[in-house]
Parts: structure tokens; sequence; C-alpha cells
């Protein structure tokens, strides 16, 4: 374990070199002349070529790039040009508000999606089962995005239950239950496709393990079968826990951010909206590479989860 | 000459055809339908895009990029508008039929170019040496190790916004999961049997990446590639939906979405008909998705 633990771990920098890398490519792509957004449309040209020079711009691209890996390592992500301030304390601050709402969303999804996936599977053939298979079929196709507009228009709009949407009141202090009043509909929307996706894969993973051979000598031993069922679980639970840890990540890292935009919910998914909206492109950038490292490290945690409940993957 | 029919008949007779045992005649559309009904209706949602995209010309009933001021706000059903006005007046059944092109563009074409190079990777990978593997999975894991949302906003962010650059966008987000699907079910092939005979039979690794690998690859890459179509669909909808896709005037489903919620209040049907559509074609290719896995792999039959 320990050896596949540190492999494990190491590979987590090439990954998010490349992440880097891919980043520092796609940044030479994008539009625009650096320092006519740093000094402005009116300055002069030796002014530019002098800023050229001190940025570095007529460096050959691999020296770009280890510079700009360089700043990466001090924490510099650049400066935003929207917000006027680093884009790390920009991203670090609104990282907090996309976390309470994915993990809420994630939590939901992955103990829902859990458990609906084992009644499905106990169920096999019943209604129950089907009906779970069917409307998990139909609520993993909806855009996140346009659910929230549907739970909005119903629940903030029509009955007025919940708000629509930001993060506190405006009026009276960040309490916790002022919280979770803004948090039911935004995390209901980022939690229903992942929720329907972690049902379907729990289902099939114990359907799965439920015809091996192993069970069938337990039975023939007459071993009771609440325990058979611990046995069942315990096996198809390292394809259940990455599956969960997969959806996490796509969650927080995905659907989270479009539900942010709607929800007007002060996160890396709404900063994102608005440095499209204002080419602000170093805080995209910024917040990309934020993001791969986060998602890195969700996949590290998960793999080596996986590895701790099934030894066949520490091979 | 006689003895010859006679000779067809007893044998017809004593060897029923297997429809008339089992009753009336099915086509092949009727076996299907018998064998996954899920997956015909699937590809028939399928199909039905593709045929309002194609025919958009002749089906929608006015310009889907030019509205009257007067017309603002029609609800649905208003003699003209069956489906109502946006903001701006524009009919929305028009530009919900012009808006299927772009959706229906984006997966086709990134569906197809990503599963293509997945395919030729995948089993060029299993054919050539351990270099060839370390590089494919270790590529792999970098990839995968991006997040595909932020990867396509960045993406589309940089090469600025448009159908082709989506097209683009989409493709770099879909090219490692197919590669991925492709190389697995390569070594699964590269056990079996056939392949090795081909090997002992002398075969050159082209003829094998062409004539053995890619032919067998096809089918779990296909089912795979329509579980994901309905992913893609959501998220090329959702580029335009964050401004980095389809440009006004032109019709977008995502686009159409957002434009919606800014009158949600008081048409909510601006912003949630758009929706219907995205979220029927999503439906469709994860009906054909999950019959074409089950076909593939009988064990995971719902």
């Amino acid at each position: 374990m320990r050896r596949y633990a540190l492999g494990r771990i190491l590979m987590v920098v090439p990954v998010v070199l490349g992440a880097t890398l891919a980043v520092f490519v796609l940044t030479q792509l994008a539009p625009g002349d650096p320092t006519a957004t740093l000094l402005g449309p009116n300055a002069s040209d030796a002014a530019r070529e002098s800023l050229r020079r001190s940025l570095g711009l007529h460096d050959p691209l691999y020296v770009q790039y280890f510079h700009y890996l360089g700043h990466l390592l001090r924490g510099d992500l650049g400066r935003s040009i929207e917000m006027r301030a680093p884009v790390l304390t920009v991203v670090g601050d609104r990282f907090g508000s996309t976390l309470v709402l994915g993990v809420t969303a994630g939590v939901v999804a992955i103990v829902g999606g859990v458990a609906l996936g084992m009644l499905s599977a106990v169920r096999q053939g019943t209604v129950t089962d089907r009906a779970t298979t069917v409307v998990s079929l139909f609520l993993m196709s909806m855009p996140a995005y346009w659910l929230s507009i549907v739970l909005i228009y119903v629940f903030a709009v029509q009955f007025r239950w919940f708000p629509t949407g930001q993060m506190h009141s405006v009026t009276g202090g960040p309490t916790l239950s002022d919280l979770v009043w803004h948090l039911v509909l935004p995390a209901t929307a980022a939690a229903v496709a992942p929720l329907t996706i972690i049902a379907r894969v729990t289902r099939s993973a114990l359907l799965e393990v439920a015809s091996a051979d192993f069970l069938l000598a337990l039975r023939a031993r007459g071993v009771p079968e609440r325990r058979v069922l611990r046995h069942t679980v315990k096996n198809a639970l390292p394809s259940i826990v990455t599956m969960c840890g997969l959806q996490f990540g796509y969650l927080l890292l995905g659907s989270a951010l479009f539900v942010e935009i709607v929800f007007n919910w002060p996160g890396i998914g709404l900063q994102t909206y608005n440095a499209v909206a204002s080419r602000d492109f170093p805080m995209i950038a910024g917040i990309v590479v934020v993001s791969s490292v986060v998602f890195t490290l969700i996949n590290l945690a998960v793999d080596l989860l996986t590895a701790a409940l099934d030894p066949r993957v520490r091979v | 000459m006689s003895e010859q029919v006679l000779g067809a008949e007893v044998v017809a007779a004593a060897f029923p055809p297997r429809e008339v045992v089992q009753g009336p005649r099915h086509g092949w559309l009727g076996r299907t339908w018998r064998r996954s009904p899920a997956g015909v209706v699937g590809a028939g949602i399928l199909l039905f895009f593709v045929a309002v995209a194609v025919l958009a010309p002749v089906l929608s009933p006015s310009d889907p990029t030019v509205g009257s001021t007067a017309d603002r706000l029609a609800s649905p059903l208003t003699a003209g508008h069956i489906l109502g006005t946006d903001g701006q007046g524009r009919d929305i059944l028009s530009r919900l039929i012009w808006g299927s092109r772009p959706s229906l563009i984006i997966v086709g074409a990134s569906v197809f170019v990503a599963g293509g190079i997945g395919l030729v990777v995948g089993a060029v990978a299993a054919v050539t040496g351990r270099l060839g593997r370390t590089l494919v999975t270790r590529a792999l894991d970098v990839l995968l190790g991006l997040p595909p949302v932020m990867l396509a906003i960045l993406v589309a962010a940089s090469i600025g916004p448009g159908l082709r650059n989506m097209v683009i966008a989409i493709t770099l987000v879909m090219i490692a999961p197919m590669t991925r699907i492709a190389y697995q079910s390569a070594t699964v092939i590269k056990g079996l049997p056939y392949v090795e005979a081909a090997v002992a039979a002398g075969a050159k690794r082209r003829h094998l990446v062409a004539h053995q690998f890619v032919p067998n690859m096809l089918a779990p890459v296909l089912a795979y590639a329509a579980s994901i179509a309905s992913l893609m669909v959501v998220l090329g909808a959702g580029l335009s939906f964050v401004g980095l896709g389809i440009q006004p005037p032109q019709a977008d489903w995502g686009r159409m979405i957002n434009d919606g919620r800014l009158v949600l209040p008081v048409a909510p049907y601006v912003a949630t008909i758009p929706g219907v559509a995205l979220f029927l074609l999503a439906v469709g290719c994860n009906l054909l998705g999950d019959s074409l896995r089950d076909a593939l792999d009988p064990r995971l039959r719902t």
C-alpha cells in the first residue's frame, strides 16, 4: 500500500505540470496584446517596448513557460484586469462559497445516490427498481443550469418558499439558517444529476457482485443473509467509491459552476462567468489552474481510498 | 425440375420457418423494437432532431433572428407564434428549430473526430511496444486530470467564440475519455485468439490496426460515445449559456435559456422551452447509449 500510495502521489506532479502547460499554451493563443491591457490604448510605443522587455515577452516560449511556472510556485497567478487585484486572492475568496455549495450537493448526491442504488439492487426487477431506472435516466439528462431556472421559477417566484439567489440575505447577519435557506435550491439543482448517476452505478456494481460464485459458496455454507449482504457491499464498494469521487469532482468543478451563475452564488463559477463577459483572461487562466489542482487532489484522494478498500488495485 | 420443387416443399414442411411458429413476420425494426424499445425510442429522438435541423429552412415559420417589438413576450399558443415570442419579439419555435443545428453539429463533429482519434491512438498504442503504451497512458492521466468543463471554457475563451471553435473545444474535452475507452477495449482484443492467429500468420502492425483492432473496437467506443454525447450536448449549450459559444443573434438553445433568465418572472416559457429541447436530445442520447451498452454487456442489463 505504501509503495502504491507513494507512486500515486508522485503522479500528481506530471498531471499538474500538464495542466499548467495546457493553460500556458492556450494563453498564448488568446487574442489581445498584454501591453495594451496593462498600459491602456494610449501608451507610447517606447513604453510598450520597455514593458515587453521587462515582462520577458521577447524570450523564447519555453523560457516564458518556466517564468510562468516560477510565478505559479510563488503563488502568483497574475493580476485580474477587471478586479484590479491578485487572481489568487480573488479565487481563494470565491472558492469558499463554491465549496459550501459543492460539498453540500456532493453529500446529498452521494448519500442519496448510494441509498437509492442499494434499494434498486435489492428490489431488482420490481416496480420500484424499474421506476428508479426510468426516472434516473430522465433526471441525469437535465442540464443543471436549466433545472436551476425551473426550480427558481416554481419555488422562488411562484411559491416564494426560497430566495431566487445569492448566498445570504441582504439584511441581517450571515446566520446558518439563512445560509441553509439559500442553499436548498442550488444544492438540489447541482445534486440531481450526480445522484442519479451514482444510483445507477451503485445498482450495477451490487448486481455484478451479487452473481459472483463466492456468494453462492457463502450461502451454501449456511452463512446468514445479513452477512452475505455485507460481503456483497464490501466487494462492490471500490467501484462505488470511485464513481462517487469522480462525480464529486465533476459536480464541484462542473455543473455547480453553471448553478452558481443562475443563482448568483458568489463562487468561482459566477467569477468565471463575469471574467468571460469582461474578457479578464488572467482571471480565467488562474481559475483553471486552481481548479485543476483541486480536481487532481480529489482524484488522488479517491484513488488512495479505493486502494485502501481493494487490495487488487495496489498491484 | 418438378422433383426439385417437390424436394423444396418437403424441406420447407420439415423445417418450418421461424416466423410461422412465432407468429406474424417482423422486419428489422420490429425485431430491434422487441429487443430494445428504449434504444429504438432514443434513435427515433435523435433522427427527429436531425430531420428538424436539416429541414430548418422549410419548417421554421419565421426568421429566427428578426423580431418585432410589438410582438414582445407573446405567450405560447398565440396566433402566428405557437410557442410564443422572446424578449425581442422573435418567434421561439423558429429559434428552437434553427437552434437544433449548432447542438447537433457540435456533438456530431466532436464525436466523429474525437472517436476517430481515440480509435487510432488506442489501437496503435496496443500494437506498439511498451514505450507507446506508457506514453499514451501517461498522456491520458494528464488529460483526464483536467476538469472537463473548465478545459472547455478555457479553450473556448482562448480561441474565441463561434461554431467552429466550439467544435474544437468540445473535441478536445472528448479526446481523452474516448481514447481511454478505445485503449481499454484494444487491450482486451489484444489477448483474443483471432489477434494471436493474425500475428502468427505474419500480419503487419498496420494490418492489425486497420483490420483486427479498429473494427472490433468500434462497438464499445460507439456505445460510450452515445452516452457521453448527452453530456456534450449539455456542455456545448452550456458554453453558449456562458457567452462563449454561438453569438447573438444566431439561435442556440443554451443562449436562449440564458436570455430567458431576464424575463423569467413574467415569461417563464422563454427560458424553459429551449431547455425541454435540450433535455429531450440528451434523453435520446442516453437511451441509445444505454441500449447499445446493454447489447454489448448483458450483465448490466436493466
